[in-house]
């Protein structure tokens, strides 16, 4: 079944500051939506405002027509996945992806080398091992939309490359909003792209239009 | 049983410097006397409330784990909080009535 979410009327205020004004967007079951913008510019904010856990000034956002205020209640409709480290660190790996509801054996399949790690904590390994951890576990667990932010942050060029593929075998059952500055990788995959510029999102439909937004040079 | 060994899991993280107070409390009861309970209790309260702040403030990034879940910061935090306390009463209970006992015993 496709699933629909709708974000609009995104207003964000930080006293004076407006950060995000009348922010308009859309994601859907099987595909990916790239979000790009400079540094600062609300991208974490936006996601964190759509996961319900940052107040906005207004929002709106709907879930196949009906209005959601906290996403982060219910998993079955939104995971995310924040810029930093977010598992404890003392957790292993074996009961990171129980919790999850995972196979292992799936994400062996993608990442043979990690199958020594299924006992170890996740304190244990390497910060790059650790945000493949992360990631799989946001990316790959039940839900109808999952957000990514900064996913490919010390990962090497090689699993960045399987964690592509994973999130097009995993668009085929939730919806993906993905945001990283790695704006390579992010066009690559991304069926709709789009770039925040002056708190407004705006839909590109070719390379030149992140120039033309101020985003590359 | 997901739920559950989540807030185990974060209750373990600051369970000993409850025990360690609910403890102290508890030796300095046995020492000076029932007089001092009404002080103790409050000391109680406020380490628990010191307690919360640092945890809360070092476990920020960790919600976002218990989040994606499903299991609230409040799911978290009311339970271990009523866990601790309830041991400092029955605790501090069980004790006056052992010092009350060996004074009519004696």
């Amino acid at each position: 079944m496709v699933h629909k979410l709708e974000v609009d009327s995104i207003i964000l205020e930080f006293g004076h500051h407006r950060v995000l004004q009348d922010v308009y967007f859309t994601s859907e079951t099987g595909k990916i939506t790239g979000i790009l913008g400079r540094n600062g510019c609300g991208k974490s904010c936006l996601m964190n405002i759509i996961y319900g856990v940052l107040p906005a000034t207004d929002k709106s956002i709907r879930i196949d027509g009906k209005p959601i205020f906290d996403g982060y209640r219910d998993p079955q409709l939104f995971r995310y996945l924040p810029q930093f480290n977010f598992i404890p660190k003392d957790f292993t790996v074996r009961r990171i992806f129980s919790d999850f509801g995972l196979d292992f054996a799936s994400f062996i399949n993608w990442f043979p080398e990690f199958e020594k790690f299924h006992q170890r904590k996740l304190g244990k390994l390497s910060g790059g091992e650790r945000r493949i951890v992360e990631v799989y576990a946001i990316l790959a667990a039940k839900t109808k939309f999952c957000m990514l932010d900064e996913p490919f942050s010390h990962i090497m060029p090689l699993h960045v490359e399987v964690l592509k593929n994973i999130m097009l075998e995993e668009k085929k059952n939730k919806g993906v909003i993905i945001t990283d500055h790695m704006h390579r990788y992010i066009t690559e995959i991304s069926d709709h792209l789009y770039v925040i510029t002056n708190g407004k999102a705006h839909l590109t439909k070719e390379a030149d239009d992140l120039k033309r937004l101020g985003y590359l040079h | 049983m997901r739920i559950l060994r989540s807030m185990l899991s974060f209750y373990s993280s600051f369970a000993f410097a409850g025990f360690l107070l609910t403890a102290a409390c508890l030796g300095t009861l046995y020492t000076t006397g029932i007089a001092m309970f009404t002080f103790l209790f409050w000391i109680k309260v406020g380490t628990m409330w010191i307690i919360y702040y640092f945890v809360d403030h070092n476990k920020r990034k960790e919600y976002y784990y218990y989040d994606n879940l499903g299991i609230s910061k409040r799911v978290l935090w009311i339970p271990a909080l009523a866990f601790d306390f309830l041991v400092f009463i029955v605790s501090t209970i069980v004790l006056m009535l052992k010092m009350n006992g060996s004074q009519t015993g004696g």
